[in-house]
């Protein structure tokens, strides 16, 4: 957009030129065209020298017009150019400043979208690993707790088959007399009790 | 007066092998008795006896001169004797020393004819197994670690 009025600009502004160089030539072509006209006026007979200086005297006055009306249109065009490029300069900060307020809106927008976005996704991220480590953690219980089932329903299995693998044929029951005996007078007054309604 | 059973004879299966060797001492004496009597030479051996039936026999023969008749009247008591039984389940076979440990403690301290029924089991992994008429009091290594089963899961349940 800002290189189309820019190219626009540059456009107008050569034909602007081009236009005025045409025009000074069509001025000079006028004179030159002119000068015959004036011809069936009444004849005067000039000597050589007034003709000269009537002819030199033309010419100076004929270039000065031609620098006058140059000057002129310098001015004109100095002038238009300063406005025509104030113009330009003008459009182009307007359009830059609405393209800069459109992309920082699109930018922020965009970004905005991505914060939310990022936003999403971390917060589905963090639920998937508190749902796994809670999946990980219910699963390590389940398995500690299935196991422990398998120990608690099997314990007395468990453990007669360890005391069996360990100690083997090994038991020294006289190293456990005292401690046969003392189980026995623990219970002493049932036994008793029991022996004696057991006859 | 009430025939009893001597110290030595502890289990119930001495009892029993008591009562087998009386009565096969006693048709011993009656078979010789009739060979003699025939005049035979050939007379069988005399059968040996375990040592707490001879010293059955003996305690018997403090009351009743010993004869055919008699031992079979022994045999007959001893069959007859009723007496109130223990079971110690060890984890293994009990050596006679802590045998008659045990039988002389019972029957020094809860009923002074019981008879103890020694058995082994290596599963209970020590300690013993009381089991009387009514009850059953188990004081086994096994069951004193099942027992304290929330200690074991705990220590299991610790591992990390």
């Amino acid at each position: 957009m800002t290189w189309v009025l820019i190219a626009a600009a540059v456009i107008i502004l050569a034909l602007a030129i081009a236009l005025g160089v045409a025009w000074l030539e069509h001025g000079h072509a006028k004179h030159a065209a002119a000068a015959p006209a004036a011809a069936p006026a009444p004849k005067v007979e000039l000597d050589a020298a007034a003709a000269a200086a009537l002819k030199q005297e033309l010419e100076t006055a004929y270039r000065r017009q031609i620098q006058e009306l140059t000057g002129t249109f310098a001015q004109d065009l100095t002038a238009t150019s300063k406005k025509l490029s104030e113009q330009v300069e003008r459009l182009t900060t307007e359009v830059i400043s609405t393209e800069l307020e459109q992309y920082q809106a699109t930018m922020n927008q965009v970004r905005g979208i991505a914060d939310q976005a990022a936003a999403q996704i971390k917060t589905a991220m963090d639920q998937q690993q508190a749902g796994l480590q809670q999946a990980v953690e219910q699963a390590v219980a389940n398995e500690r707790d299935r196991r422990l089932a398998l120990i608690d329903t099997r314990l007395s299995q468990i453990i007669s088959s360890y005391l069996v693998e360990s100690l083997g044929s090994g038991v020294d029951l006289g190293a456990q007399a005292d401690y046969i005996v003392q189980s026995l007078e623990a219970h002493k007054e049932d036994i008793k009790k029991d022996l004696a309604s057991g006859v | 007066m009430e025939f009893k059973v001597p110290a030595d004879i502890q289990t119930p299966e001495q009892l029993q092998a008591a009562v087998y060797e009386v009565e096969r001492y006693a048709d011993w004496l009656r078979e010789t008795g009739v060979r003699r009597e025939v005049g035979a030479t050939n007379l069988p051996d005399e059968p040996a006896m375990a040592p707490e039936t001879l010293a059955a026999v003996k305690a018997w023969q403090a009351r009743k001169k010993v004869t055919a008749e008699s031992l079979s009247q022994l045999a007959a008591a001893l069959r007859a004797y009723k007496a109130p039984v223990i079971h110690l389940v060890l984890a293994d076979i009990a050596p006679p020393a802590l045998r008659q440990r045990l039988s002389a403690w019972i029957r020094a301290n809860c009923h002074p004819a019981a008879l103890v029924a020694l058995s082994a089991d290596s599963t209970i992994g020590g300690g013993v197994v009381i089991r009387t008429a009514n009850r059953l009091y188990d004081e086994s290594f096994r069951h004193r670690l099942v027992s304290n089963r929330d200690a074991l899961a705990k220590a299991v349940s610790d591992v990390r």
